[in-house]
C-alpha cells in the first residue's frame, strides 16, 4: 500500500547526512524556482493546505518553518507536488530543489532545540486521582473535580502545559474542592469512630412499612421475586429502596458496607421461560446460558448534577437453581441516595406491559404476542385504563407472573451493615487542637506537604504554613496546600530533571496520579535512573490498578475516542444505548491495549491481532458466539473482518458521526489517528458534498468528483479507499451488507499505487512493513506527547527515529516503545 | 457542597429555602479587571443576552436572499420572528473564518477554534465574558451562563478557559437569584470567604517563591495564576458586600411555583431551554445580572415537539430526506420562537424612564455551525435584536468582515473607548449600534 512512507525515509537521509548532489541554486534562484512552481497555489492569492512559501524564511528557521520545508521536500521528491500532471517537475528540477533544501534543513536541524514543556497544571483526571491517593478518599461516586472547568485539549491530549489554563473559575473551584475533599477526609475518621453502628434489613415481606419500591415482581410474606432486567431504561424500575427520595439519608456515613443477601434462582436455565419472554416480541434474545447475576446500583438524588444514571456498586453471581447466602463489601456514600437491585442477566421487559400482554394471552388464548399492542389496540388501552391504579396493576402482575415459569431471582433477605472498620482512617484530631503538641502537628503538616507537593519541602517553604496554622488553624493550612501552585502545578527544573521531578513525570504518565511511597523512596535514593530498576518499576506500575487510568485515557486520546461522547449514536440504535455498548467498546479497546503492553506484543497486532476482548453483551452486538458472562474475556477472532483496531466498535463508532458513515471521515481517521499522517485541510473554496441518503446515488458515484479533479484527487486518493474498506461497518460498528435504503455496500477500493482490495480483509492484507512502521511511530510520538506534556517537533525527530530503528528488528513491540519513552532524552529532560 | 447540619433531616422545603447562599459561591462569579469603567454605569446600563446553538440551519429556511434590504422576505423558519421584525437584524455571509465543523462550532462567540483557545495570539475571551468584564461588580452576578450540566458552551474566559454553566439546573440558579438564605448560612459563607482570602494570601506567597525558580515561559504561564488569584480576591470583596444586600423577589410567581414543585429540572431539551430562558429574563429584569448566555447543547435527544421523533443531530444530517428536514425545521422554529418570546417579554418590561428593557438589551442569536449536513462553519446564522440600533433589515455582509466586528460593535455600546476585540479592530460596517 502506498502511504506517505517516505516521510520516514527522507528524514532518515537528512539526519544520516546522505545528502544528494549539491544544487547550483542560490537563495535568489531558489525563490525564483518557488515563484514559478509553487507560489501560485501557496502564496498571497491562495494558501492551499494553509501553506504559503513566499513568506517562509530560508534562514534562522524555527521548528515550524523547518516542518513546512521538510514536508515540501518530501512531497516534491515523492512526486506528490505539484499535483497536476502538466505541471510536473523534471528529474533535473527535482534534484535542483532537493539539492538546495536538504543541506539547508540538515544544518538548521542542528540549531533547533527541543521544545520545553510549559509549566503545566494538574488536569481534572490528575486532580481527582491525586486527592484520592493523597487523602485516601473514595472518588467513585462524588467526583472531587466536578466543579472545575473542562480541560483544554490540544494535539488530542488534555495534559499539554501550553494549552491548560488557570482562570478565576479554577481558583474558585480549587477553594471549593479543597473544602470538599478535606471534609471527606475528616469524614473517614468519623465513620471509623462509628464502625459497625448501622444495620438495615431490607424488608422483603409486605407487612413492614413501604420502605421499598417494587413493581413487576412476585411477592409473598416470605420472599420477593425479581423477574426482569431494567438495564438503564428508567421506565422499567425494579427493586429500589428507600421507596421515595425521602428526607432521610439511607446510610449515616460514607464508608465500606457489607451487603448480604439470601437468594435463589428459579427457572433461570429453563428454556420454556425464555420462550415465554420471547413471545413479548423483544428485540433482544434472552440467553438461558448466561450466569445468573444481579447488581446493586446507586441512584443519585433526582435533582442533582448528573442525570439519573445508576451507578453499579456491587455484582452478585448465583448458580442455576440453588439458594445461597452471599456477602459483598463495597464503598457506599452517605446521603440522599437510593439503592436499587437489577436482575442483570434477566429478560428485559416492561413489567406493566408484560402483565397486560400475559393477561391477553390467557384470556384470548393467544400463543404469540408479537405485534399485539397494535393488533388489539382497543383492548390494550382498555386494560391500561383498568389497571391504572398501581395496586391493580401490581395484582395483575402477581396473577400472571407468579404462576408462569419465568426466570427469576428470589430474595429471602437483604441486609446492609457497616460502616466497616477503616484501619487506615486518618488521625484528624490534630487539626482541631490549638497550641498543643505543636511539634506533632508540624510534623504531620510537613509530611502532608511533602506528599502534596510531591518533593522534599524546605523549612522555609513550610514556615508560612506553620504560621498560618497557628493563627487560623491546621485545617485551613491543609486546605491552603491544596490551593498552592506547588500542589497545582508540576514543578520541573530546566535541563535534566531532578529525581523527584522524574518520579513525578513517571507517576503522572502511567498513573495520572502522584508518586507512591516506593517511587518517593527510589527518587530520594537516586535509583530511578538505573535501567533495571526502571524496568521493574514499569512492570509494577502497569500491574497496579492505578494504571487503568493510563490504559483507558491514553487509548481514548490517542485514538480520538471522545467523538463517541461528543457525537453520540442516534437514539434509533436502541440496543446500543440500552446495553451501554459504548462503554463496552471502550473497555474492549482499553483491555486490548493493556494486553498488548503487558505482553509486549508487536505493533502489527494493532492492525492484525486475531484476538480481542468481549463480554456477552458486546459479543452479541458483534454477532460473535460463545461468550456468556458479564466479565470481559479474551476471544480469538475466526472472522478476519474484525481483526485489529479497525474491527473494534470504538474505532468504527468514533470515525462515524453517530448518524451515518462517511468514507472521507473514516479515511481521515485512519490517516490521522492510526498512521499519524493527517491529510492537509481542504482548500477554502471547496464546495462540500451535501450527503444524499435517499437511496438514489451510491457512495462511489458521489465520490466520483474526488477522482476526476486533480486538486481533490491529490489527497482523496489516500483518504477515500481507506474509508471505502470500512463501509461494511455501520455507525455503531455492526456489520452490514447493504445500506438502510437497500443499496448494497461496495467496500472495494484501490490504493494510490494501484493495489486493489475487495473489502476490509483485503485492505488489512496490504497493511504490512512500512505501514506498521508508521503505526509504531505514531504510537511512540503519542507516548512522548502525553508523557512530557508538550507537542513533539522536528527537533525530536532524530530521537524518535533512533528509537524506531532500535525497535524495528523486533517488530516495534509495545512495551519496548513504552520503555524507550521513559529513557528518552525528551522524557528525562525538560 | 452546602454546609447544612447533616444530622437534621432535609426536606424539599428546607432544601429550597436554604442553599441560596453557599452554593452560589463556587459557581457564580465573573471577572472584573476593568473595574474603573464599571463605575460609569449610567441610568440605562447596557445588557447582553446570548443564545447559541451548534447544529446550524437549513439555509433556504433561514437566510433571506439578495442584497441588504429592509424589504426582505422571511423564509419559513425565520418567519417565526415576523412579529419582532422591526426589532431585529438578520445577517447573512458573516462568520469567523474558522473551520472544523462541529469542532469549530465552539468558537462562535470568540472567533477562535476551541483547541487554540489557550494559545490564541489575540486572546480568546468570548463576547459575553468581555461584556461581563465591563459590567463588573455593578450587579450581583457579572455574568450568568445558563445551560446546565456538563454541556459545552462557547463562553471563554480571558485566559482561554472554556467556561462551565453558572448552575447545574434551573432550580439551582433560581436559588442563587432569589433565595435569601438564613443568617447562619450567611455567616458560614462569610467565614468561608474570609478563610478563602487568607488562603489566597498564603498561596500567592508560594507563587512568588515558585516564580523565582522558573524560566520565562513558565513565568508567563504562572502569570495566569497570579491574575486569577487577584481577580478572585476582588470578587470576594464584592461578594462579601452582596451577602448583606437582600436579593430581589422573583417577579414571576408562576415560575416560583414551577421551581418549588420540581417542574423546572430534568425536562427534555424543549422544557429545559424554556426554563433557562425564563430565568435569563428574570435575572435581567431584576438587575441580578446584565450579561447572560444560554448554549443549546448539541446532543441527540429527541425534542418533545409535535411530529418530532428523531434526535436533533440525526435530523441535521438529513441526507435530503424530506421527513428529516421537516422535523429539523420544527426544532429550529421552536428555538426561534423561544428567542422571540424572550424579546417580547423584554419589550414589555418598562424601565423607570419609560423605555423598555429591550432598548438597553442586545439579544444575540448565533450558531457556530452553518449547515449540519455539510459541517460548514462558513456563513453562520446570526440575528441581533434589541438595543439602540436601526433594525428591520437583512444585512448581507459580503465584504470580508468577520463576526468579531459585530461583537466589537456591541461591546462598544458597553465601553465606547474600546477600539479592538480579539481579531477585530473595526466595528461592523452597515449597522450602527448605540
Amino acid at each position: 500500500m502506498r502511504l506517505p512512507l517516505l516521510s520516514l525515509i527522507c528524514a532518515f537521509c537528512v539526519i544520516c547526512g546522505k545528502i544528494s548532489a549539491a544544487s547550483n541554486l542560490n537563495e535568489q534562484g531558489f525563490r525564483t524556482f518557488l515563484d514559478k512552481h509553487c507560489v501560485q497555489c501557496h502564496g498571497p492569492d491562495k494558501q492551499k493546505g494553509e501553506v504559503r512559501f513566499d513568506q517562509l524564511p530560508l534562514s534562522s528557521l524555527d521548528a515550524d518553518h523547518l516542518e513546512t520545508w521538510k514536508t515540501a521536500l518530501e512531497q516534491v521528491t515523492e512526486f506528490d507536488m505539484p499535483p497536476e500532471d502538466d505541471l510536473a517537475l523534471s528529474d533535473e528540477e527535482i534534484a535542483q530543489f532537493s539539492g538546495y533544501l536538504e543541506p539547508l534543513i540538515a544544518s538548521a536541524l542542528n540549531n533547533v532545540s527541543r521544545e520545553k514543556v510549559v509549566l503545566r497544571r494538574l488536569n481534572q483526571e490528575e486532580y481527582r486521582n491525586t486527592v484520592r491517593d493523597l487523602l485516601g478518599i473514595n472518588i467513585t461516586v462524588e467526583d472531587p473535580a466536578r466543579s472545575l472547568p473542562p480541560d483544554e485539549v490540544a494535539h488530542g491530549f488534555d495534559n499539554l502545559g501550553s494549552a491548560l489554563t488557570i482562570s478565576d473559575l479554577h481558583v474558585d473551584a480549587y477553594l471549593a474542592a479543597a473544602e470538599d475533599v478535606v471534609s471527606r477526609w475528616e469524614a473517614r475518621a468519623a465513620a471509623h469512630a462509628d464502625s459497625n453502628s448501622f444495620r438495615l434489613e431490607v424488608p422483603v415481606n409486605p407487612g413492614d412499612k413501604p420502605l421499598i419500591y417494587w413493581r413487576g415482581m412476585n411477592r409473598t410474606d416470605e420472599y420477593i421475586d425479581l423477574m426482569h432486567s431494567a438495564w438503564t431504561n428508567r421506565r422499567f424500575k425494579t427493586l429500589v429502596f428507600p421507596a421515595k427520595q425521602t428526607d432521610n439519608r439511607l446510610l449515616p456515613h460514607s464508608g465500606t458496607y457489607r451487603i448480604t443477601v439470601d437468594a435463589e434462582t428459579l427457572h433461570t436455565a429453563d428454556p420454556a421461560g425464555y420462550e415465554l419472554v420471547k413471545k413479548l416480541g423483544l428485540d433482544w434474545e434472552p440467553d438461558p446460558n448466561e450466569t445468573p447475576r444481579f447488581g446493586f446500583f446507586l441512584r443519585r438524588p433526582s435533582r442533582s448534577i448528573t442525570p439519573n444514571i445508576d451507578q453499579r456498586v456491587a455484582t452478585f453471581e448465583l448458580d442455576h437453581g440453588t439458594r445461597k447466602t452471599i456477602s459483598v463489601e463495597t464503598w457506599l456514600p452517605g446521603g440522599l441516595y437510593t439503592l436499587g437491585i437489577n436482575f442483570d442477566s434477566g429478560p428485559r421487559f416492561d413489567p406493566a406491559q408484560a402483565a397486560i400482554l400475559f393477561h391477553l394471552m390467557k384470556e384470548k388464548g393467544l400463543t404469540d404476542l408479537k405485534g399485539i399492542a397494535t393488533g388489539y389496540d382497543d383492548e390494550f388501552s382498555e386494560l391500561r385504563n383498568v389497571m391504572k391504579r398501581p395496586s391493580e396493576l401490581q395484582q395483575a402482575i402477581v396473577d400472571h407472573f407468579g404462576s408462569l415459569p419465568l426466570p427469576r431471582i428470589r430474595f429471602h433477605s437483604i441486609v446492609i451493615e457497616g460502616p466497616l472498620e477503616d484501619q487506615s482512617a486518618p488521625n484528624t484530631d490534630y487539626l482541631a487542637r490549638v497550641n498543643e503538641e505543636t511539634n506533632f502537628q508540624r510534623q504531620e503538616l510537613a509530611h502532608f506537604a511533602r506528599r502534596a507537593f510531591r518533593r522534599p519541602v524546605t523549612e522555609e517553604e513550610l514556615q508560612p504554613y506553620f504560621d498560618y496554622a497557628e493563627n487560623n488553624g491546621y485545617r485551613g493550612a491543609l486546605k491552603a496546600m491544596l490551593c498552592s501552585p506547588h500542589f497545582l502545578y508540576h514543578r520541573e527544573n530546566d535541563g535534566t530533571l531532578d529525581d523527584h521531578a522524574l518520579a513525578n513525570r513517571l507517576s503522572y504518565f502511567l498513573w495520572n496520579s502522584m508518586p507512591d511511597e516506593e517511587l518517593f523512596k527510589l527518587a530520594a535514593n537516586g535509583q530511578l535512573r538505573d535501567e533495571d530498576t526502571l524496568r521493574a518499576q514499569l512492570s509494577r506500575m502497569l500491574a497496579d490498578d492505578k494504571a487503568q487510568s493510563f490504559f483507558s485515557r491514553f487509548t481514548h486520546q490517542w485514538l480520538g475516542l471522545d467523538n463517541m461522547d461528543d457525537m453520540p449514536a442516534s437514539q434509533e440504535y436502541v440496543v446500543y444505548h440500552d446495553f451501554f455498548i459504548k462503554d463496552l467498546f471502550r473497555e474492549e479497546t482499553t483491555r486490548f491495549f493493556e494486553h498488548l503492553l503487558k505482553f509486549n506484543a508487536p505493533a502489527a497486532d494493532l492492525i492484525h491481532a486475531d484476538y480481542t476482548f468481549m463480554n456477552s453483551a458486546l459479543a452479541r452486538h458483534y454477532g460473535h458466539e460463545g461468550v456468556t458472562g458479564s466479565a470481559f474475556e479474551q476471544v480469538s477472532l475466526k472472522d478476519p473482518q474484525r481483526r485489529g483496531l479497525l474491527g473494534q466498535g470504538s474505532v468504527l463508532t468514533t470515525s462515524a458521526n453517530g448518524i451515518d458513515t462517511s468514507p472521507v471521515v473514516r479515511g481521515i481517521w485512519v490517516l490521522e489517528h492510526l498512521l499519524g499522517t493527517p491529510p492537509a485541510p481542504p482548500p477554502p473554496d471547496v464546495e462540500v458534498l451535501e450527503p444524499d441518503t435517499t437511496g438514489t446515488t451510491t457512495i462511489k458515484e458521489m465520490y466520483a468528483a474526488h477522482r476526476t479533479q486533480a486538486s481533490c484527487n491529490r489527497c482523496h486518493q489516500d483518504i477515500d479507499p481507506l474509508g471505502f474498506a470500512l463501509e461494511n461497518f455501520d455507525p455503531v460498528g455492526q456489520w452490514r451488507d447493504q445500506y438502510e435504503g437497500g443499496l448494497p455496500v461496495d467496500a472495494t477500493g484501490q490504493m494510490p499505487d494501484g493495489q486493489k482490495f475487495k473489502n476490509i480483509e483485503g485492505l488489512l492484507d496490504l497493511m504490512h512493513g512500512p505501514t506498521i512502521d508508521l503505526v509504531a511511530k505514531h504510537l511512540l510520538t503519542n507516548f512522548l506527547i502525553t508523557a512530557t506534556g508538550r507537542e513533539m517537533t522536528v527537533a525530536d525527530d532524530e530521537e524518535i527515529h533512533s528509537i524506531l530503528e532500535s525497535t524495528a528488528s523486533d517488530g516495534h513491540r509495545l512495551n519496548d516503545l513504552l520503555f524507550a519513552t521513559l529513557t528518552s532524552q525528551a522524557f528525562t529532560n525538560k | 457542597m452546602s454546609h447544612l447540619n447533616l444530622k437534621q433531616p432535609l426536606n424539599r422545603r428546607t432544601f429550597l429555602r436554604a442553599s441560596g447562599i453557599g452554593m452560589a459561591l463556587p459557581f457564580l462569579e465573573s471577572m472584573l479587571p476593568t473595574r474603573a469603567t464599571a463605575a460609569a454605569a449610567a441610568a440605562n446600563p447596557k445588557r447582553l443576552a446570548v443564545v447559541t446553538q451548534d447544529l446550524g440551519v437549513l439555509h433556504d429556511t433561514f437566510f433571506p436572499v439578495g442584497p441588504s434590504s429592509m424589504n426582505y422576505e422571511m423564509p419559513s423558519v425565520l418567519s417565526e420572528l415576523a412579529t419582532i421584525r422591526d426589532n431585529m437584524t438578520v445577517f447573512s455571509h458573516i462568520d469567523h473564518g474558522i473551520k472544523g465543523g462541529h469542532h469549530g462550532a465552539g468558537g462562535v462567540l470568540n472567533g477562535v477554534k476551541p483547541e487554540y483557545a489557550a494559545s490564541s495570539p489575540f486572546g480568546a475571551i468570548s463576547v459575553d465574558q468581555r461584556a461581563a468584564e465591563i459590567v463588573g461588580p455593578a450587579v450581583r452576578y457579572s455574568s450568568l451562563r445558563c445551560w446546565g450540566g456538563k454541556n459545552l458552551s462557547s463562553s471563554y474566559s480571558r485566559q482561554g478557559s472554556r467556561l462551565p454553566s453558572s448552575a447545574n439546573t434551573p432550580s439551582e440558579l433560581y436559588k442563587a437569584l432569589f433565595l435569601q438564605g438564613t443568617e447562619e448560612e450567611k455567616a458560614h459563607a462569610r467565614a468561608l470567604l474570609n478563610e478563602g482570602k487568607s488562603i489566597l494570601d498564603l498561596v500567592s506567597g508560594d507563587a512568588k517563591a515558585l516564580a523565582r525558580d522558573l524560566g520565562k515561559a513558565d513565568n508567563d504561564k504562572l502569570e495566569e495564576f497570579f491574575d486569577s488569584v487577584r481577580t478572585v480576591e476582588l470578587q470576594m470583596s464584592d461578594r462579601d458586600q452582596w451577602l448583606d444586600r437582600p436579593k430581589p423577589d422573583c417577579p414571576d410567581p408562576n415560575f416560583t411555583k414551577a421551581v418549588t414543585s420540581g417542574k423546572t429540572d430534568d425536562l427534555g431539551n424543549r422544557g429545559t431551554l424554556a426554563a433557562w430562558m425564563d430565568l435569563m429574563h428574570l435575572a435581567l429584569v431584576t438587575d441580578s445580572t446584565r450579561v447572560t448566555t444560554t448554549a443549546i447543547p448539541m446532543n441527540d435527544g429527541v425534542w418533545d415537539l409535535p411530529g418530532v421523533t428523531t434526535g436533533a443531530h440525526a435530523l441535521s444530517h438529513h441526507g435530503q430526506e424530506e421527513w428529516k428536514k421537516d422535523q429539523f425545521r420544527t426544532i429550529q422554529r421552536y428555538i426561534l420562537g423561544e428567542y422571540r418570546r424572550f424579546i417580547e417579554k423584554l419589550k414589555n418590561d418598562k424601565q423607570p424612564d419609560g423605555s423598555s428593557l429591550l432598548d438597553s438589551t442586545y439579544v444575540l442569536y448565533a450558531s457556530g455551525l452553518s449547515n449540519g449536513a455539510t459541517h460548514s462553519n462558513e456563513n453562520l446564522p446570526v440575528i441581533l435584536a434589541g438595543g439602540k440600533a436601526k433594525h428591520g433589515s437583512h444585512l448581507n455582509v459580503e465584504s470580508k468582515q468577520n463576526l468579531n466586528s459585530l461583537y466589537l460593535s456591541i461591546l462598544q455600546t458597553f465601553d465606547p473607548a474600546l477600539t479592538a476585540y480579539n481579531n477585530a479592530d473595526k466595528s461592523l460596517q452597515g449597522i450602527a449600534l448605540a
